[in-house]
């Protein structure tokens, strides 16, 4: 068989390889560690002054930005189908969380979420969420389309 | 696009795994080719004509010829 990347590694089933799930995720789990502990941190030290606390509360921008490299490499080893497949999901759980997270602001600026879980966005955690579910969808109707 | 992909392909007796191999794509993209789904890049369509030792045209046809 070619050494071909294939969407099936990552995904739960019989094609599934702990080795190509860390080489795609780990930097995820990464940001994820480090976004709980900066948050940890944050919280811990309210007397800090601004320049450490804006770098700590940035740090998990660093292993996220090297998670998007993953990807990059990720799709770049899939064959052409593949690929398309794969930047297709990506383009549209992107844009569909922009729009959200866009929509969610407006409605917060009209007044409309006041007594709402809602009322201070979705927070990176809940942005985090709707991407994975927004990729997945994708992932499955594009797939559907090619079967 | 129209194409022969299938024709050609079980002349030879391959399966899709055996032409995914040949063509280094996975078998989705020879089954996604052979149902006329997607269409291949040139790159591909240059290696699905050197694997079936024929000229690109008589391999895939533009629609509406």
């Amino acid at each position: 068989m070619n050494n071909l990347i294939l969407p099936e590694a990552v995904q739960p089933g019989r094609h599934y390889s702990f080795r190509a799930d860390m080489k795609l995720n780990a930097w995820a789990f990464v940001a994820l560690l480090v976004a709980f502990t900066a948050r940890w941190v944050l919280q811990h030290h309210p007397d800090w002054s601004g320049l450490p606390r804006s770098a700590v509360a940035l740090s998990p921008l660093l292993p996220s930005l090297l998670y998007v490299r993953s990807i990059k490499r990720w799709i770049g080893g899939m064959d052409e189908l593949q690929g398309r497949i794969q930047l297709g999901a990506c383009l549209f759980s992107t844009t569909g969380t922009v729009f959200i997270t866009t929509a969610l602001s407006l409605l917060e600026s009209g007044g409309l979420l006041r007594t709402s879980r809602l009322q201070h966005g979705l927070g990176w955690e809940g942005t985090f969420a709707v991407i994975i579910a927004l990729y997945v969808l994708a992932n499955i109707l594009v797939n559907r389309r090619y079967r | 696009m129209k194409n022969r992909l299938r024709t050609l392909r079980t002349s030879k007796d391959w399966s899709q795994s055996d032409l995914a191999e040949k063509l280094s794509v996975s078998r989705q993209t020879v089954n996604a080719i052979e149902t006329e789904r997607y269409d291949p890049s040139l790159p591909l369509a240059f290696r699905v004509s050197r694997v079936f030792k024929l000229p690109i045209e008589e391999i895939f046809e533009p629609d509406g010829q």
